[in-house]
């Protein structure tokens, strides 16, 4: 009696751990749902969006100018956050503020990426705290989900003096047919039953 | 026929990949062996030294200051370094060479770490580069594995 228990809870202890680690993997090199907070990426991702970051690009090394990405705070290494990367290792960027008179600037060094929110007004990025690692990035944000309507995140061409907004709406319907995450897309009403992996800070 | 090839091929790679990915959470959340290679930890590693680096202090933020710790290289997130933690956020570091005159020092920013080789001459390490962020550390080293599988631990 007391060895069929034990039999059977090991079974299922074992089956909770093979499937654990499968999910594991799965966030860790396909990607992962991301609930954001905090306005530092105003208008493209407000609070409380839910977005799917890709984990593929960051392991491939395919992080671009213009994508947002999401890495880990180089402050706190349980927080995470959401910005998109304006310079990457060997690029000039501008580190003064619009409004001031000289203009300075910076390279970003090797094995950089400088990160800047879209709500220049009110984010802490790069600005504030210089470029960070890339092996600090986790993953590329490439969907968004706001109130079941499903949007690209595209990368955005011009990340100059004027930020503009790269967001296109599509209805569902568009986005089954033309977007390659179509799988993924499917399956976004069990947001509420997923495991959301981590809540992003902002400013 | 065919069926039952594909079939059993897919089972092959089920298997595999279920096995992989616990073999991969394994390593992530439990140790790895690492190979060293370089002189910057010299005596305490050398060059082709084997040790295990246990994860479980890194998840946990029990990183201490003197653990010798593997970390992903600021400068190229394909490749590690092995370090010792010379001072926590907070600490107060000394930045000046032994040789040199007058004194400087510098404090570590919140969640960044100071990281010195043991081989001072000949090691890149935070003199050069500056503090890194924790969150780039992978792993604790606590085992050193020598010459034929005698293990010493490494305080």
């Amino acid at each position: 009696m007391f060895r069929r228990v034990l039999g059977k809870t090991l079974g299922f202890v074992g089956y909770t751990v093979q499937y654990g680690c499968i999910a594991h993997c799965a966030f860790e090199y396909i990607g992962e749902f991301v609930v954001c907070s905090g306005p530092s990426m105003e208008p493209t991702i407000v609070n409380h969006d839910i977005v799917f970051s890709e984990r593929m690009s960051r392991h491939l090394c395919k992080i671009e100018k213009g994508d947002i990405v999401i890495a880990k705070s180089p402050f706190d290494p349980n927080m995470n956050i959401c910005k998109r990367v304006i310079g990457l290792e060997g690029d000039k960027v501008c580190t003064s503020a619009p409004s001031d008179v000289f203009k300075s600037h910076t390279y970003v060094p090797k094995g950089h990426v400088w990160l800047e929110g879209d709500n220049l007004r009110n984010s802490t990025d790069s600005r504030s705290y210089g470029p960070i690692p890339y092996a600090l990035i986790r993953g590329r944000v490439c969907l968004k989900s706001s109130m079941a309507i499903l949007s690209t995140i595209q990368r955005c061409e011009s990340v100059g003096s004027s930020k503009q907004v790269c967001l296109i709406d599509q209805s569902l319907d568009n986005i089954l047919s033309s977007s390659p995450f179509c799988c993924v897309v499917m399956s976004l009403d069990v947001i509420a039953t997923t495991t959301l992996e981590t809540a992003l800070a902002s400013a | 026929m065919f069926r039952r090839v594909l079939g059993k091929t897919l089972g092959f790679v089920g298997y595999t990949v279920q096995y992989g990915c616990i073999a991969h959470c394994a390593f992530e959340y439990i140790g790895e062996f690492v190979v060293c290679s370089g002189p910057s930890m010299e005596p305490t590693i050398v060059n082709h030294d084997i040790v295990f680096s246990e994860r479980m202090s890194r998840h946990l933020c029990k990183i201490e200051k003197g653990d010798i710790v593997i970390a992903k290289s600021p400068f190229d997130p394909n490749m590690n370094i092995c370090k010792r933690v010379i001072g926590l956020e907070g600490d107060k570091v000394c930045t000046s060479a032994p040789s040199d005159v007058f004194k400087s020092h510098t404090y570590v920013p919140k969640g960044h770490v100071w990281l010195e080789g043991d081989n001072l001459r000949n090691s890149t390490d935070s003199r050069s580069y500056g503090p890194i962020p924790y969150a780039l550390i992978r792993g604790r080293v606590c085992l050193k594995v020598k010459g034929g599988g005698v293990l010493y631990v490494c305080c």
